[in-house]
C-alpha cells in the first residue's frame, strides 16, 4: 500500500464530503424553501446543539471565565483597598508622626534644652541601673 | 604638633593683615589663608604615604609633649578629610561673602582657628586635649555662625549654637571630671586600665556624660534640636563646613574614647549607642518629611546621616574589645 495513493485517496474523501455538505446545503437553504426550518423543528434537540456548538462557550464561561473574573474582581479590590491602604496608611502615619514630632522643634532654646536633659536623664538611669 | 601650630600661627597672621588690606583687596586674606593651607599641607608631606594604608584606630603613632599628643594614621586621615572639608568651603566662600558684605579676613582666620582645634582635637589621646580642641573650634563656629550680622536669623543661629553649645560643654567637661575621679587620668589608656581593674557606676556617668558632650556635636537624637535652627540661620559656606567637617571631627573622638578607653567595656555603650542610632535615625527622617525649606530639610538630613554612622561603633566592638583584652 503506497502512501502516496492513500493521501489522495483521503483527499478525495474529504473534498467529496466538503462537496456534498455544500451541495445539501444549497439544496435546503435555497432550492426548498421553508425545507431549513422544518428539519430544524423536527431535529430541535440535535438542531440546537449543533446550532450552539454543543454549548462550548456557554460551558467556558461557566466554568472558567466567571470563577475567573470573581477572583480578579476581588484581587482588585483587595489591591485598591487593603494593598494600596497599607501602602497609604504607611505614608499617612509616617506624614502624621513627622508633623507631631515637628512640633517639639518650637525654635526656643529652653524647650531643646529641656529635651536635651530628658535625653540625658534616661542615658544617666540606664548607666546607673546597670 | 607642629601642623596645629602651623594652622593656629596662619590664623593670627591673617587676623593681623586683614585691616591693611581691607580697601586693596579683599580676596588677598584668601590668597594668604590658601598658602597656609599649602604649608600646612608641605609640612604635613611625610604624613600623607600613611592615608594609603588603612587608617586604622590600632596603628602605631607617634607621641610627644609627655604623652599629649599622639599622632596616629586614624588622625592623620580625619585631618586630611577635614582640611579638605574646609579647602571646598572656601572655594566657595570668597564670592559668597563679597555678595553678602561680610567681612573677609576674620573669616579666613577663624576658619583657621577652628581647623586648628579640630586637628588638635583628632591628634590626641588625652581627654583635656581633646576638650581644649573641641572648645576652641566650637568657639570659633560660633562666632562664624553670626558671620553675617546684618542678618536677623544668622545671630538668632550663633545665639542658639552658642547656649546650647555651653549647655553640652558642661556635660561633657563634668563627664570628663568623673572619669578623672575614677581613674585618676585623662589619658584615654589609663582610663581603659581603670575601667578594667575597678569598674564603677562614677566611671559609666563619665562615659555616658562624654557620649553627651560628643553628641551634640555629631547632632544625634536627642541632642539634636539646635541643627535646623542653626543650619538654616548661620551663612552657607559656614553651615557647609559645620555640618562635614564638625560631625566627622566629634564623631573621630566618639571613636577614640569608646575604642581607646572603653574597648573592653562595650556591653555598657552598645545598648546606648544603638538606641541613640536607632532615634536618629527615626527621628530625623521623619521630621525631614514635615519640613518646607531646603535648608531645614538638608539639617534634618544631615542628623539621620549622623545616626547611620553612629551604628557602625557597634560592629567593631568586638574587635576593639578583643584587641584590648590580648594586650593587657
Amino acid at each position: 500500500m503506497a502512501g502516496a495513493s492513500l493521501e489522495l485517496t483521503l483527499m478525495g474523501a474529504a473534498l467529496a464530503i466538503a462537496l456534498c455538505g455544500i451541495g445539501i446545503a444549497y439544496v435546503i437553504y435555497r432550492q426548498r424553501e421553508g425545507a431549513a426550518a422544518r428539519i430544524a423543528a423536527t431535529f430541535r434537540p440535535v438542531y440546537a446543539m449543533w446550532r450552539n456548538l454543543y454549548w462550548v462557550d456557554e460551558l467556558y464561561e461557566a466554568a472558567i471565565l466567571k470563577p475567573f473574573y470573581a477572583i480578579s474582581r476581588f484581587s482588585a479590590g483587595f489591591d485598591r483597598f487593603v494593598i494600596d491602604g497599607l501602602v497609604n496608611a504607611t505614608a499617612i502615619v509616617t506624614d502624621i508622626t513627622g508633623q507631631i514630632l515637628k512640633l517639639f522643634q518650637t525654635g526656643y532654646v529652653r524647650n531643646y534644652a529641656l529635651v536635651f536633659l530628658m535625653g540625658v536623664v534616661a542615658m544617666l538611669v540606664y548607666l546607673a541601673t546597670v | 604638633m607642629l601642623p596645629v601650630v602651623i594652622l593656629a600661627a596662619w590664623g593670627l597672621l591673617v587676623l593681623l593683615m586683614a585691616p591693611f588690606f581691607r580697601e586693596t583687596g579683599r580676596g588677598f586674606c584668601g590668597v594668604v589663608h590658601t598658602v597656609g593651607r599649602c604649608r600646612y599641607s608641605a609640612f604635613s608631606w611625610p604624613d600623607w604615604a600613611c592615608v594609603r594604608q588603612w587608617p586604622s584606630i590600632e596603628s602605631e603613632a607617634a607621641t610627644t609633649a609627655y604623652g599629649m599628643v599622639h599622632v596616629d594614621r586614624f588622625g592623620i586621615y580625619v585631618s586630611i578629610l577635614v582640611l579638605a572639608v574646609g579647602f571646598m568651603t572656601l572655594l566657595f566662600s570668597a564670592r559668597f561673602l563679597e555678595r553678602e558684605g561680610s567681612e573677609q579676613g576674620e573669616f579666613y582666620a577663624l576658619m583657621l582657628f577652628a581647623l586648628a582645634g579640630m586637628v588638635l582635637m583628632l591628634e590626641t589621646t588625652n581627654l583635656m586635649l581633646l576638650l581644649i580642641g573641641l572648645e576652641v573650634f566650637s568657639l570659633t563656629l560660633y562666632v562664624l555662625c553670626g558671620l553675617t550680622r546684618g542678618r536677623v536669623r544668622s545671630i538668632e543661629a550663633a545665639l542658639k549654637y552658642f547656649l546650647l553649645g555651653a549647655f553640652s560643654s558642661g556635660f561633657l567637661v563634668y563627664g570628663l571630671a568623673l572619669l578623672y575621679g575614677a581613674a585618676g587620668s585623662l589619658n584615654l589608656a589609663e582610663i581603659a586600665g581603670a575601667a578594667a581593674e575597678r569598674p564603677s557606676t562614677m566611671l559609666n556617668i563619665g562615659l555616658g556624660l562624654v557620649i553627651v558632650g560628643l553628641g551634640f556635636k555629631i547632632a544625634i537624637v536627642p541632642f539634636h534640636q539646635w541643627v535646623p535652627d542653626v543650619y538654616t540661620g548661620a551663612p552657607t559656606n559656614v553651615t557647609a563646613f559645620m555640618a562635614a567637617a564638625t560631625k566627622t571631627v566629634a564623631f573621630a573622638a566618639l571613636i577614640r574614647v569608646l575604642a581607646g578607653a572603653f574597648g573592653a567595656q562595650s556591653a555598657l555603650w552598645v545598648p546606648i549607642i544603638t538606641w541613640l542610632a536607632v532615634a536618629t535615625m527615626t527621628v530625623a527622617n521623619l521630621v525631614a518629611l514635615a519640613q518646607t525649606n531646603i535648608k531645614r530639610l538638608l539639617a534634618f538630613s544631615s542628623i539621620a546621616h549622623a545616626g547611620y554612622l553612629l551604628d557602625r561603633p557597634r560592629l567593631h566592638s568586638r574587635r576593639w574589645a578583643s584587641r584590648r583584652s590580648s594586650s593587657t
